[in-house]
């Protein structure tokens, strides 16, 4: 599992999963773009939209690199497919998004604004494996 | 009676009170009657109105409507001000959709001249206004010159544009354009976002609508207003669009970056603030107000496309349709107001986040024909049920700034919506209650569907019994187009 959608009275809350931080944010991305588009949608080919974040504050970093992902998704209708993130500091994050440019017909579930709203990264067990886990407010 | 260990203290049968605890700046108030609290407890929004009720330089209360619900960093339905010179102002205050509102409209048709033709006047209204999410095309796509024009003059550019008449402009809260918007502290991903959507309704809880007025409260204020029984109205609520998103996402980036910088602690970020008189507290005021001139630029070329549709679908005369616009609200900005604090006159930043303007009679803000007996209040309820329409009071502005709420508010969310409706469902209950729905995308309708809000009726119960409006009529919806 790697997110799980949280009821929220008005908006949209959705927790993101990943067993290391660097999966954490490769997680989010993917699972972002299928929340959004039509799942039915088989992307391929594209390009690679390259991003890097450092992880101190990290919860503020982390929603600045969703705010440039949903940034792309809204504006540029990228459906962001496959990621790889990695380490190239102690504190730096290197994340390579590939997408395939969509129309905005394919947009499913439309999100508008991604919140700072009570964001917290933390450690949790789940179904016995230690995963980390990121709790973000959306607004739709 | 007490919430997470805060004591309520209750004031009146519709204004409750938490007194001023911790680091709290001031105390907060909510406004309900006392059936409503059990839902206003349950979904926890109460806990974002305290936050609220921390913020540096709040005047008297963190405050909110009857139809508070959970929302982020506010709660929608909050009102909070805050003195201009040492107070603050907050990206988060005013939401991302800057200057959504909606508009009241009145015609000379009544039910008998509709009633046949309901399915056809939504469908006219789906071909003639861009709707859903992402929509554009009622204009062509503007270039930087244009938006620019957009972001200074706001409802007038979409008269000089031929939509509309000139008078309108005395029927908008700040005659459709705060003057203070300034296109430089706009971002080019804003700019770009802009680009191709004045003229759009946009998704989710937007709208167009076609009713009756079926109960009338104030005769003498109706008949000032050339309002009557089985008339047809006209309701649109829509916002900034992505303009007015990527405005306030821009500031509030900024402003996150910058909270550690300040002298003060939030307790969410996403009530991060500069102060109002700061450097980028100036900016984002500046900013704001230009996503605001594109929201009411918005709402002045929806209302003229629906007028058209009208004409089209019911082949009659601009003079037999005789539309008219009664007046237009914001539901989330920020606005430089004198009120009164402790007895003596203040200028302040007010907050209204998912609430309306309600200005009583005599201020100068108002139009000359609204200055007499206060501005209109518009309170639409879910697309099953009633609407308002009201009058601010005096007793607005002693009590909330001169604020009421804006709508029923959320009960259920829209993932449990989908959970436990159907798409058939929503449509087949509306279609028996006589409502005709076009809806752009099936999630929309049953995410909004009637049984997500509070019972409107309840809200408008509160908000009259705390004073802060008085009745008018009640509409009826006979149509309703879904973004």
């Amino acid at each position: 599992m790697n997110y799980k959608i949280i009821d929220h009275t008005a908006d949209l809350a959705v927790e993101f999963y990943g067993k290391t931080i660097a999966e954490l944010f490769r997680n989010s991305v993917v699972s972002l773009s299928d929340i959004i588009f039509d799942k039915e949608i088989n992307p391929k080919g594209g390009d690679t939209l390259e991003l890097s974040f450092t992880t101190d504050n990290i919860e503020v970093n982390y929603i600045d690199f969703l705010r440039e992902v949903l940034y792309n998704i809204n504006q540029n209708y990228y459906y962001f497919y496959k990621c790889k993130a990695a380490f190239i500091s102690d504190t730096s994050l290197s994340i390579k998004c590939r997408y395939s440019q969509f129309k905005k017909d394919d947009i499913k579930n439309e999100i508008k604004a991604v919140t700072y709203h009570a964001c917290v990264i933390k450690n949790k067990v789940i179904d016995g494996h230690k995963m980390y886990y990121a709790k973000v407010t959306f607004d739709i | 009676m007490q919430f997470n260990g805060h004591p309520i203290h209750k004031i009146s049968d519709a204004i409750w009170e938490i007194p001023r605890s911790g680091e709290m700046t001031v105390p907060a108030r909510f406004y309900a009657t006392e059936k409503m609290l059990p839902q206003i407890f349950k979904d926890n929004a109460l806990s974002q109105l305290l936050n609220v009720a921390h913020l540096p330089g709040i005047q008297k209360y963190a405050m909110a409507m009857p139809d508070i619900h959970y929302g982020y960093g506010f709660p929608i339905g909050g009102v909070a001000a805050f003195d201009v010179d040492d107070g603050i102002i907050s990206p988060g205050g005013v939401g991302y959709d800057i200057n959504c509102g909606v508009r009241f409209c009145r015609t000379n048709l009544s039910h008998n001249d509709i009633k046949d033709f309901i399915p056809k006047i939504v469908e006219g209204f789906y071909k003639f206004v861009p709707s859903g999410l992402g929509s554009s095309g009622a204009i062509k796509k503007l270039n930087y010159q244009e938006e620019t024009e957009v972001m200074l003059n706001g409802a007038k550019w979409a008269i000089g544009r031929g939509f509309g008449e000139e008078s309108d402009l005395e029927h908008i809260e700040n005659y459709g354009c705060m003057k203070d918007a300034n296109p430089d502290t706009i971002s080019d991903r804003a700019r770009q976002r802009g680009l191709d959507q004045v003229g759009t309704l946009g998704s989710g809880n937007h709208f167009l609508e076609i009713g009756i007025i079926d109960k009338i409260y104030d005769e003498q204020l109706a008949h000032k207003l050339s309002l009557g029984k089985e008339q047809v109205i006209i309701m649109v609520h829509s916002g900034s669009r992505g303009f007015g998103y990527q405005v306030c996402d821009d500031f509030l980036h900024q402003m996150v970056k910058d909270l550690s910088t300040l002298p003060y602690k939030i307790p969410d970020k996403q009530l991060a603030c500069s102060q109002f008189k700061s450097n980028l507290g100036k900016k984002y005021y500046q900013a704001m107000c230009c996503a605001a001139n594109y929201a009411w630029a918005n709402r002045q070329v929806l209302m003229t496309l629906a007028k058209k549709a009208l004409i089209k679908t019911l082949s009659i005369s601009d003079e037999r349709l005789g539309f008219q616009l009664i007046y237009d609200v914001c539901h989330n900005i920020a606005k430089v107001e004198k009120h009164k604090v402790n007895g003596k006159e203040m200028m302040l930043c007010v907050h209204r986040k998912g609430a309306t303007r309600s200005f009583g009679p005599g201020r100068d803000e108002l139009s000359d024909e609204y200055k007499e007996i206060g501005q209109p209040v518009i309170i639409p309820g879910d697309m099953g049920t009633h609407s308002f329409l009201l009058i601010g009071t005096d007793k607005a502005m002693e009590e909330s700034f001169g604020s009421c709420c804006h709508g029923a508010g959320r009960v259920m969310s829209r993932s449990k919506a989908k959970r436990t409706f159907s798409f058939q469902q929503v449509k087949s209950e509306l279609q028996k209650q006589g409502i005709v729905v076009w809806s752009v995308k099936k999630n929309t309708l049953v995410e909004e569907s009637p049984h997500t809000y509070k019972n409107v009726s309840d809200v408008v119960e509160a908000v009259e019994m705390a004073g802060l409006a008085r009745k008018i009529v009640r509409t009826r919806p006979l149509g309703v187009l879904k973004g």
